[in-house]
């Protein structure tokens, strides 16, 4: 079965059991959810049989929109791995070791594509973008692509990104953004047309979305949190799942009305840094001492939450171009220190919070160098602790489920003891 | 004259790399600290500053940097902050960082944060050499210019910068003669001892060096050498590899001939085009689109000059002496090892720390790689 094939019958399989046997800690409309997930698993198999035209790039979240409104069909290695059991990521894993990718000496996350890229699971892409808008290793990643495949013909169109905030940046990412239309139009005549209504629509559509996200970011801050832990994932990505978006609305303001706890007997609230190990449930150990992850705090974060945007174009409207390369250069992992900090006070100063959890990630280039000066800086400004956890994203070997299990037992402790819970 | 190249050869060295900057400071001069080689240091030294590559220390204790900088950072980085921290930097006035690795960044994160050096300035440079590129790294160069001017209080002048990079490309074209030494049967130099010399131009008042090596260059041609061996001639590919105890090491059994390092070839590749009209953009189109470094998009290119001087340099085999958790030089990895091995050639990959560490382990390794090759 390729990776569609077994996201329908996974899927299938998940609805049948919430169905049957529905877990009160999770959010109902997460069936919706799925059910959407599927139809979307559904679309794309039929569109790899009809040979749709597909891309993939270390940009899906930041141009996805663009390639929507071109005509792409999205999808590929990362979602693949995205969605992987903890078996399939080991053997992914082992897959990409055999072949010489450098799992253990990068970052686990990058390299893991490789293996999802190679095993056929999913349909070569038609089009790929290089680009360095997260990290040295993504773009890196992307390079080898480019240079390892020359059998699938794959076309490459490359796009740097500066790392400061700024007009020349804007306009330079612009313009590589109208290079990159002439030149899959060209590539794909007649199949690949970029059309700015549609652009317009679903910029439309997101921002609808994004007040749907920003309600219920503003639940989080009731006590205690009718959201937390795998559920505070979904908090500002859901302009692929209008629907959802609302019916979880309705949920969360109903789990409000009744004072419904996301976490049983809530003592205290964190957010979390980075990524997680995704082999195990990080949250579930947390919550088990009363301690609520409200939010995730990543790369893409200065989307999902409300803080003013840094107004470096003058405050003009935007063309729908220039709102897909304010996207693109909003990153925070790409940019300075201080862009990745501030995000994170404000977040944690707005949600009081009552700790930071920094989540270390092996070899993980854009957030190591970090740790220190998140700690010093949030420990100054809000007097809270940032704990550091180390691990990687998908390789066990490194940090184990019951290594990372005794720090959080530590971590929750302590928090607990600072506070006079314990 | 072998006191004099000696005097080059150990210009880098620990007890002697910042005699030049201290003379310079006493002088009244400014030293800019240089973090990548994609810093285009014609316009610090347009400037009337001196461009001070920085070597971080080459003693295994980082206690200091371990605070800001976990195990699975990039090593070069960490010594760098290791001897910030320690004072050891102290002279600087400025620091000027690439984003050559995001690692790099990182590190300008904490001296922003440390406000050590008050001087600190980071650049964008593109990964790939196209038009639109060249325009982009050519606005950075000015804005970097224009800090400098603020900084020093001074007026870059265009004449300044044309003659600053007429400085640069003759240092270029010395050491390019330098290299064409190494193609000898029986070279001049070892590899350790051209690496010291690139290193020492990396510290040192340009115009003092170019001086120094011209003067040295009819004696080298002539040079007879004590190398321990002249065969197996290796290619050596790594970053941030400024201790020529490693290369000692790797010589103990074969020649390095050849390099693809930023403190080697990748360095002075390529002179700057002095006929184009502005040479902010003549620097732009040179960072770019000399030999580059494996964070640049072009592969292939960088593969084919490796095969190029392989030929040229009639070299045996590569070793690639990676930096732990320098991410370009582990990722392009598989896609060199691929390409050399359909050209036949034979290759090695150890990954290494910054200071010299695993002695044993590499001399076992590269021994048995030097075997198979003889």
């Amino acid at each position: 079965m390729n990776f569609y094939e077994e996201q329908v019958v996974k899927l299938e399989r998940r609805i049948k059991k919430i169905e049957e046997n529905p877990d009160e800690t999770r959010m109902a409309s997460n069936k919706l959810r799925y059910q959407m997930q599927l139809d979307h698993a559904k679309e794309k198999l039929q569109a790899w049989q009809e040979g749709k035209i597909f891309y993939s790039g270390g940009t899906g979240a930041y141009l996805g929109n663009l390639i929507q409104a071109m005509g792409f069909i999205s999808g590929g290695a990362d979602e693949a791995m995205f969605a992987s059991t903890r078996a399939q990521a080991e053997d992914y894993l082992n897959q990409a070791r055999a072949k010489g990718f450098p799992v253990d000496q990068s970052c686990d996350m990058v390299m893991m594509p490789m293996a999802v890229f190679e095993s056929g699971n999913v349909p070569i892409q038609d089009m790929a973008i290089c680009d360095n808008h997260a990290c040295t290793a993504m773009c890196m990643r992307y390079i080898l692509i480019s240079h390892m495949y020359p059998e699938h013909n794959i076309p490459f169109y490359n796009i740097d990104v500066g790392f400061e905030e700024d007009e020349a940046n804007l306009e330079h990412v612009v313009e590589q953004l109208q290079g990159f239309i002439e030149f899959c139009e060209k590539k794909f005549p007649g199949k690949i047309k970029y059309d700015e209504e549609k652009l317009k629509k679903i910029h439309a559509a997101q921002e609808r979305d994004k007040k749907y996200s920003l309600e219920m970011y503003e639940m989080l801050k009731n006590r205690p949190t009718p959201i937390a832990g795998k559920d505070s994932h979904m908090i500002g990505f859901s302009s692929m799942y209008p629907e959802m978006s609302m019916a979880r609305l309705k949920e969360l303001r109903e789990r409000v009305k009744n004072g419904v706890a996301a976490v049983p007997n809530e003592k205290l609230r964190v957010i979390w840094t980075v990524t997680n190990p995704v082999f195990m449930d990080v949250y579930k150990v947390l919550a088990k001492w009363g301690i609520a992850v409200l939010f995730q705090y990543t790369g893409p974060s200065r989307r999902t939450i409300p803080m003013p945007e840094p107004v470096y174009y003058g405050g003009r409207e935007l063309t729908p171009l220039e709102k897909e390369a304010a996207n693109y250069i909003s990153e925070l992992w790409q940019g300075r220190a201080s862009k990745w900090i501030e995000g994170l006070i404000w977040a944690a100063r707005d949600l009081k919070v009552d700790a930071v959890i920094n989540y270390e990630m092996l070899g993980c280039a854009a957030t190591l160098g970090l740790s220190k000066l998140t700690e010093i800086e949030v420990e100054r400004e809000l007097g809270i602790p940032v704990f550091q956890l180390e691990g990687s994203q998908w390789n066990s070997e490194y940090a184990s489920e019951a290594q990372i299990t005794e720090k959080l037992d530590e971590i929750a402790q302590t928090l607990l003891s600072q506070k006079g819970l314990l | 004259m072998e006191d004099r190249l000696k005097g080059l050869i150990e210009g880098n060295s620990e007890a002697n790399r910042t005699r030049w900057a201290m003379e310079w400071k006493k002088q009244g001069g400014k030293v800019i600290g240089v973090v990548s080689s994609y810093v285009p240091e014609e316009a610090i030294w347009a400037a009337g500053m001196l461009p001070f590559r920085l070597t971080g220390t080459w003693k295994d204790n980082v206690e200091n940097a371990r605070v800001y900088r976990c195990l699975s950072t990039g090593g070069y980085g960490t010594h760098v902050l290791e001897s910030m921290l320690r004072g050891e930097l102290d002279f600087l006035d400025g620091i000027v960082f690439a984003d050559q690795d995001q690692d790099l960044l990182r590190l300008w994160d904490v001296m922003l944060h440390l406000k050590k050096p008050s001087f600190c300035h980071a650049m964008h440079i593109p990964f790939f050499e196209s038009e639109h590129n060249n325009l982009f790294l050519r606005d950075e160069i000015r804005r970097f210019i224009s800090s400098l001017e603020d900084f020093g209080g001074i007026t870059v002048t265009e004449e300044a910068l044309r003659s600053s990079i007429d400085t640069y490309n003759d240092m270029r074209s010395i050491l390019s003669r330098i290299y064409e030494l190494r193609k000898k049967q029986t070279p001049p130099l070892s590899g350790a001892e051209v690496m010291g010399i690139v290193t020492a131009a990396q510290v040192m008042p340009r115009d003092e060096f170019n001086r120094e090596l011209e003067a040295l260059l009819p004696y080298l041609e002539e040079r007879q050498t004590n190398l321990n061996l002249v065969h197996p001639r290796l290619l050596l590919s790594s970053e941030f590899l400024d201790n020529p105890a490693y290369i000692d090491l790797i010589e103990e059994g074969c020649l390095v001939a050849m390099d693809d390092m930023d403190t080697g070839s990748s360095y002075f590749d390529k002179a700057v085009d002095t006929t184009l009209e502005d040479p902010a953009y003549a620097l732009a189109e040179r960072y770019l689109s000399h030999h580059g470094l494996p964070r640049m998009l072009h592969w292939d290119k960088q593969v084919e000059q490796i095969l190029k001087w392989i030929d040229e340099y009639n070299i045996d085999g590569v070793l690639n002496l990676a930096l732990m958790w320098s991410h370009p030089q582990i990722i392009r990895r598989i896609y060199l090892e691929n390409k050399l091995g359909e050209a036949g050639i034979p290759y090695l990959f150890i990954e290494r720390e910054y200071y010299l560490a695993n002695v044993g382990q590499l001399r076992t390794r590269i021994g048995a790689f030097l075997e198979m090759l003889a």
